[in-house]
């Protein structure tokens, strides 16, 4: 009875990732093997069960600590599910689960960073949710409404701002 | 309590905003071995770092810019600012809400315009191009036409190749290579005496465009090949259901003769006629080939192989005769039949035909050798249906019989329809046989469900016979001699739409594109239909003499170009076979 409550906390490896800004955040064994980038680092620097409270946290210096706790939030749900295959032909087929459009449901600045930070931390199955939401973002649009929707101005007006500010430069 | 809360507010909401977007983004964008790609998604990065810093970094680079504007400058406005600047983060958010409320609608509407953009983000400019490309792939080619036209940005990583390669339906790519069709007879027009093709376009207009038509560039493309081959397919349907028609010709032969059976392959239009002969027509030159003759009898079917290098035909002279398309030779005469050979299908080099003698023989056309004959009918057989393995054959004994071809054994004979069996549809696939009789009825049957039990689906809406029908998935269109054309769902075992225009008997049908369905007629004319909205898109020939005699007696196309054979019984109408061109070029 008390070899098996013993043994589970024992089991269960919590790692500690520092980003960018500073900020701590954690997250499980099971979900940093989400992460191919995580799951390399944390093999490359030796970190163990023995060693791993006595260590620095692990350094991730490309995401900042809001985006690594949405990420490590998203790895915790998925920590049980196999990682997708490494093929474009997903993407098509893909259905985003409820949780996850729930999830994803964010600021375009959010969203934007945590599609960054899952390409470099290389976690497959956030990048093709971040991606396939962009994508159901863009589709059946008209080319105004997309210029809308991710607020971009058209080439005309790029270039009157551009010779506005020629004329602005010059006069000073 | 109050300090240090201001102090770690103000920290955590300062710096990732300015320091992380431009480290990963460089980071990213040095991944990427794309020069261009790298100084466009740098550029745009500072723009898109621009809208999402603060105020204060803004305020300093309007001042950098224009200097000059300090003369300008409200002093009230400056003092206003110099304090806000002062205050903490909170006292920053309480001053917005009090300054809003004293606000007039005017300004606070300005003011959404200011602040909407920083809540955006141009994904597709500031990520690296790979995951640019995994969130264009999941577009249709339509959405693919309207990002290309966003901005500069989005058209470069739009014409991406892969993204194009990738997109899902592939009939854009299955059409032929674009054609000329501008020697022969598509000189002339098929617009003449009697004959109107509404919507064709004017002489003087074609001449341009046959002029420019032949002023080609070459295969390169300025864009991705396949969004080429995407536009190309996309003009090709427009020219189908709206569009001027381009082009049209008129193939004169079998004169005073009907023309019985008509087919295409590639470029090749074989026509067959009760003059005993049959003609061979190069399309894209608009003119005859070969005439062969041997037959002494007339021509009632015809087939053209798969490989495309054999012509059969069935005669009432009861023999078979396998032809060369290389040169028009005949290679074989198959004799065995004893009466009229009346239905064929081909599989590979194996032939299968009907005849009235109520048998069905099997032949080899590449060494001419007879294989089996298959007894059974108990009178003539009308229609046949082959896949290479199962023979489908429907006769006027009111039967459809399922045959092994390789031990010539009746497999399942299906009964049910109460009289003559005129059209057949087999697919293999799903053991699906369609039959269309002068019963007005059309059963279909699964002939792998048990004996007697076959028929699973009675299709009743027709007042006459059936004379042809296409399938697709569960869909099934019909064309009738009671001058309906109806769309049937097999599953379900209803109609979905019945087309009403034609005046008389409906002679073939053409299913092509994703649903649109041609149709001749005894009326003389030649209409196309969208069969998912159930609606006449448009008279593409109408013969004057309509109503009057002429007729028009068979329909077969390819994806770029429509023929029509076209003739009367009584001499009213000139025996010949009209030509249309839908075809368009690269763009």
């Amino acid at each position: 009875m008390s070899a098996p409550v013993a043994d589970a906390p024992a089991a269960e490896i919590v790692y500690k990732i520092i980003s960018s800004d500073g900020v701590v955040s954690k997250m499980s064994e099971k979900a940093v093997q989400q992460s191919k980038t995580l799951s390399n680092l944390i093999e490359n620097l030796g970190y163990t069960i023995e060693n791993i409270e006595t260590r620095d946290p692990i350094p991730v210096t490309n995401v900042n600590g809001k985006t690594m706790a949405k990420v490590a939030e998203l790895c915790e749900k998925h920590k049980a599910d196999a990682i997708p295959e490494d093929n474009m032909n997903v993407l098509k087929t893909l259905t985003i689960p409820e949780w996850d459009q729930k999830f994803l449901k964010i600021e375009d600045e959010a969203l934007f960073d945590l599609i960054l930070a899952s390409n470099f931390l290389d976690i497959k199955g956030l990048m093709y949710y971040g991606c396939k939401t962009v994508s159901n973002m863009a589709k059946g649009k008209t080319t105004a409404e997309l210029r809308e929707i991710f607020g971009i101005n058209t080439d005309e007006q790029d270039a009157a701002e551009e010779t506005a500010q020629k004329a602005a430069a010059e006069v000073a | 309590m109050w300090p240090r809360n201001d102090v770690h507010m103000d920290d955590g909401s300062m710096t990732p905003e300015d320091q992380e977007p431009v480290t990963d983004n460089d980071m990213e964008y040095n991944d990427n071995g794309e020069e261009s790609s790298y100084s466009n998604g740098s550029s745009s990065s500072y723009n898109a770092d621009k809208l999402s810093s603060s105020r204060p970094l803004q305020h300093k680079l309007d001042l950098s810019a224009s200097p000059s504007r300090n003369n300008d400058l409200n002093p009230r406005v400056e003092h206003l600012i110099a304090l806000f600047k002062d205050l903490s983060s909170a006292e920053q958010m309480d001053a917005f809400t009090r300054l809003l409320q004293e606000s007039n609608m005017t300004n606070i509407r300005q003011l959404r315009a200011i602040i909407e953009p920083h809540f955006q983000r141009d994904f597709l400019s500031c990520l690296p191009v790979e995951l640019g490309m995994k969130i264009l792939h999941n577009l249709t080619g339509y959405d693919l036409l309207k990002v290309a036209q966003v901005s500069k940005n989005w058209k470069l990583i739009s014409e991406i190749d892969k993204i194009w390669k990738s997109l899902g339906v592939e009939e854009f790519k299955h059409h032929p290579d674009p054609t000329d069709r501008v020697t022969g007879a598509w000189q002339g027009t098929a617009i003449a005496a009697g004959v109107t093709i509404p919507d064709h376009i004017q002489p003087c207009d074609l001449n341009v465009h046959r002029f420019l038509k032949l002023q080609k560039f070459g295969d390169i493309f300025e864009r991705a090949a396949d969004k080429s081959r995407y536009l190309r397919a996309d003009k090709i349907e427009k020219n189908w259901n709206a569009n001027p028609i381009m082009g049209s010709a008129v193939l004169r032969g079998h004169e005073d003769h009907v023309i019985t059976c008509m087919q295409i392959h590639d470029d090749v239009l074989v026509t067959g006629s009760d003059d005993n002969t049959l003609k061979v027509w190069c399309i894209d030159k608009g003119e005859v080939m070969y005439t062969l003759v041997g037959h002494t009898g007339g021509v009632w079917t015809s087939q053209i192989s798969q490989c495309g290098r054999y012509i059969v035909s069935g005669s009432t002279d009861r023999t078979v005769k396998v032809w060369s398309t290389v040169d028009g030779s005949l290679l074989h005469t198959l004799q065995g039949h004893t009466s009229t050979v009346r239905c064929m299908a081909m599989a590979g080099s194996i032939l299968v035909t009907g005849s009235r003698d109520t048998t069905l023989r099997v032949w080899d056309v590449e060494s001419g050798r007879h294989l089996a004959t298959l007894h059974g009918h108990h009178a003539a057989v009308r229609c046949v249906q082959f896949d290479g393995t199962t023979v489908v054959s429907g006769g006027y004994d009111f039967t459809v019989k399922i045959w092994n071809a390789h031990t010539g054994r009746c497999i399942r004979t299906l009964t049910g329809h109460n009289n003559r069996v005129y059209s057949l549809l087999f697919e293999s696939e799903r053991s699906i046989v369609c039959s269309g009789s002068l019963d007005t009825s059309i059963r279909v049957w699964d002939f792998t469900r048990p004996e007697g039990q076959e028929c699973v689906a009675l299709l009743q809406g027709h007042t006459s016979l059936t004379s042809g029908m296409q399938l697709r998935g569960n869909i099934l269109v019909s064309c009738n001699a009671d001058s309906h054309v109806r769309v049937w769902d097999i599953h379900e075992g209803t109609c979905v739409h019945m087309l009403s225009g034609h005046r008389s008997a409906i002679t073939s049908l053409q299913w092509f594109g994703r649903n649109m369905v041609a149709t001749s007629s005894d009326d003389g004319t030649v209409k196309l239909w969208d069969i998912e909205r159930g609606a006449l898109i448009r008279d593409l020939v109408t013969l004057d003499s309509g109503g009057n005699g002429g007729c028009i007696w068979r329909l077969c196309s390819t994806s770029t170009m429509l023929a029509c054979a076209v003739g009367s019984r009584n001499n009213t109408e000139e025996t010949k076979v009209i030509l249309l061109d839908f075809d368009a070029v690269y763009p």
